[in-house]
């Protein structure tokens, strides 16, 4: 302290010497209040500057964030004005027209007192039907950058447009690019027979005619492209990857424009307009589940809807819709069409079923040695069986991962059985590998 | 509400601001710069506008008055900083025409008087800031956390100029005889008071 004690002799001195000043007023408190309020009313300008300018940031980033995305920037770029970039952010799971053909033979959309032509644009509610001309495709899609073509001729009806992504398939075929899901979000396609769930993937779902070389007797095939897809049928789940079809082991999907090839003019009626049609529907198919049939017209109904005018004279075919309001026309469980072949020994489709779910089953959790000998015991036992080609193209994979002798008799075999088969490609490749091995 | 009102700005809330705040801004811009400064009721305004236009920085960590003491008082430094072209701050704001004014014999008077401008000129010699931090904790009473915000510093450093302040004030009069002879005389009177 004493290093510091002038310092404290000077404040004694000038605090003695400077007492506490009275208060004063101002002298002109309304010049003063004047300049406060002033300084608020510029506060509170600011105030609103700065929230522009978040909201014109906000509204920029989301433009520019879905500008970027290639799968869209036509379709917003063209339709949508200003603002519309931040409405697709914040409703991101929209589902808008995103091409369709300008000449007239777009399509139609049908919803529940709705038939209009598809335009681009257009923005999809659940219920809302949508019919692809024979002469085009239409594609539909997300701002999330999901994007589906249902292809000529094909029929898609938008069940549910939610966190949960649900559409009906009930003609033609519909090709799917589906972006990364969000937890808890789903992306289901619905066909007659069969439920596919996405799992963020490339794939194809058509209907077709009865197969009867297939020892499934399903209307829908399923090709996929990339990523993993799960189709439900007959109360079993298949989880199909890249270059695996379901079902296995029956005839290639065609595509669409040759399935849907003799429905050139086609003729919908709602069964609820038609009742000659919907009493038609009903002797044909007893239970009242509300599967679409496919049908020779004898004559149009009252209430049909023409589509675009057909090039040919093909032959007439009517859809009969469900009617307005009902819930999606197909089922996850698998229901034979009217028109199908009986069905043939569930129990023994069942036994294979179980059998190949439980050899993959086991290769997911790791037990290779216990799938490789399912796979083996599925093979033996239905050697004519609708999943031998995939259990053979899995038991070969398998196999080469321990042994590559063993993994290259495998590829042989399958080779043997399905030398133009969807894993012929690995199959021989292994069959090189080995060979080269060997070679001194 | 009136915080409220004043964020989101509300120009009727204006005269209960005013009515509010005018005692500290009064009582921080006399403590400054002297109470007949020319500029009192410029710097009072200023301040109040700098409160309003800095209220959304005020985060209640320490109360309102505190608050407007601390953007007073940098009001007032700023001020201070353009007006003074010669290094008189101190000898203004200690010497103010009140002294000669107080009812005390007029011998004494004078050489208060001059002794405060003795103190005071050392005090504008000083490093500026080391000697503001003294006047406002050891002069005018401030604390330190009250001083850091004035002087937008950390209270370390705040202490750290005080501690070094001191010392130069002490140092400087040292070498002062005539101040160091009053001082001497002072201490004596008092030990024999």
């Amino acid at each position: 302290m004493s290093g510091e004690r002038y310092a404290e002799q000077a404040r004694r001195w000038v605090r003695a010497a400077r007492p506490e000043a009275p208060p004063r007023l101002p002298s002109d408190r309304h010049r003063l209040v004047g300049a406060v309020q002033g300084a608020l009313r510029t506060r509170r300008r600011k105030r609103m500057v700065v929230r522009s300018v978040t909201v014109l940031g906000a509204a920029a980033a989301a433009l520019a964030l879905v500008l970027t995305r290639p799968d869209v920037h036509g379709h917003l770029t063209a339709q949508a004005p200003a603002p519309a970039p931040a409405k697709a952010s914040t409703h991101a799971r929209d589902l808008t027209v995103v091409r369709a053909n300008t000449d007239g033979s777009s399509g139609i959309a049908l919803g529940e007192d709705v038939v209009k032509p598809v335009r681009r644009g257009m923005m999809l509610q659940p219920g809302i039907q949508l019919v692809a001309p024979n002469a085009g495709d239409v594609q539909i899609g997300t701002a999330q950058g999901t994007l589906l073509t249902l292809e000529p001729g094909g029929t898609l009806t938008v069940t549910e447009a939610t966190e949960t992504q649900r559409f009906a398939l009930l003609r033609g075929a519909v090709r799917a690019r589906v972006t990364k899901l969000a937890p808890g979000e789903r992306f289901l396609i619905n066909s007659v027979d069969a439920e596919i769930e996405v799992h963020g993937t490339q794939f194809r779902v058509a209907l077709v005619e009865g197969d009867a070389g297939c020892a499934v007797h399903s209307t829908t095939r399923v090709s996929v492209t990339e990523g993993v897809v799960s189709v439900r049928s007959a109360g079993q789940e298949v989880r199909l990857h890249p270059g695996e079809e379901w079902p296995a082991g029956c005839a290639p999907v065609r595509v669409a424009a040759e399935v849907a090839k003799p429905a050139a003019p086609v003729r919908i009626a709602r069964r609820s307009k038609a009742p000659g049609h919907t009493r038609h529907m009903a002797a044909e198919a007893p239970s009242e589940a509300p599967e679409p049939s496919v049908e020779p017209a004898t004559e149009p109904a009252a209430d049909h809807t023409t589509a675009p005018a057909p090039t040919q004279p093909p032959p007439v075919r009517t859809i009969a819709l469900p009617a307005p309001g009902t819930s999606a026309p197909v089922a996850s469980e698998a229901r034979p069409p009217a028109s199908a072949p009986p069905v043939g020994p569930v129990s023994q489709l069942k036994e294979q079923n179980d059998l190949f779910a439980a050899a993959y089953r086991a290769k997911r959790e790791g037990r290779e040695t216990d799938a490789i000998r399912l796979l083996t015991r599925l093979v033996r036992r239905f050697p004519d069986g609708i999943h031998v080609e995939s259990a053979l193209a899995e038991r070969m994979k398998l196999l080469a991962v321990g042994d590559a002798t063993a993994g290259a008799d495998a590829a042989s075999e399958y080779l043997s059985h399905y030398p133009s088969g969807f894993a012929r490609a690995d199959a021989e490749r292994l069959v090189a590998r080995s060979a080269a091995a060997r070679k001194p | 509400m009136l915080l409220a009102a004043v964020r989101a700005g509300d120009p009727m809330v204006a005269s209960a601001l005013c009515d509010r705040l005018w005692p500290q801004v009064d009582k921080t811009i006399r403590r400054l710069v002297g109470r007949r400064d020319a500029d009192h009721e410029d710097l009072a305004q200023l301040a109040l506008i700098e409160l309003v236009s800095t209220i959304g920085r005020y985060r209640g960590d320490c109360s309102l008055d505190t608050w407007a003491q601390a953007v007073t008082a940098n009001v007032v430094f700023k001020h201070l900083r353009r007006r003074r072209v010669e290094n008189r701050i101190f000898a203004d704001l200690l010497v103010d025409d009140d002294i000669a004014a107080a009812p005390t014999h007029v011998e004494r008077r004078s050489a208060t008087r001059e002794i405060l401008n003795k103190i005071a000129k050392h005090l504008d010699g000083m490093n500026e800031r080391r000697a503001w931090v003294f006047v406002l904790h050891d002069v005018m009473g401030y604390d330190l956390r009250e001083v850091a915000q004035m002087t937008k510093a950390s209270v370390a450093a705040t202490q750290s100029l005080l501690v070094r302040g001191r010392r130069e004030l002490h140092d400087r009069i040292g070498q002062d005889p005539a101040l160091v002879e009053v001082f001497a005389k002072s201490d004596g009177e008092e030990a024999r008071s």
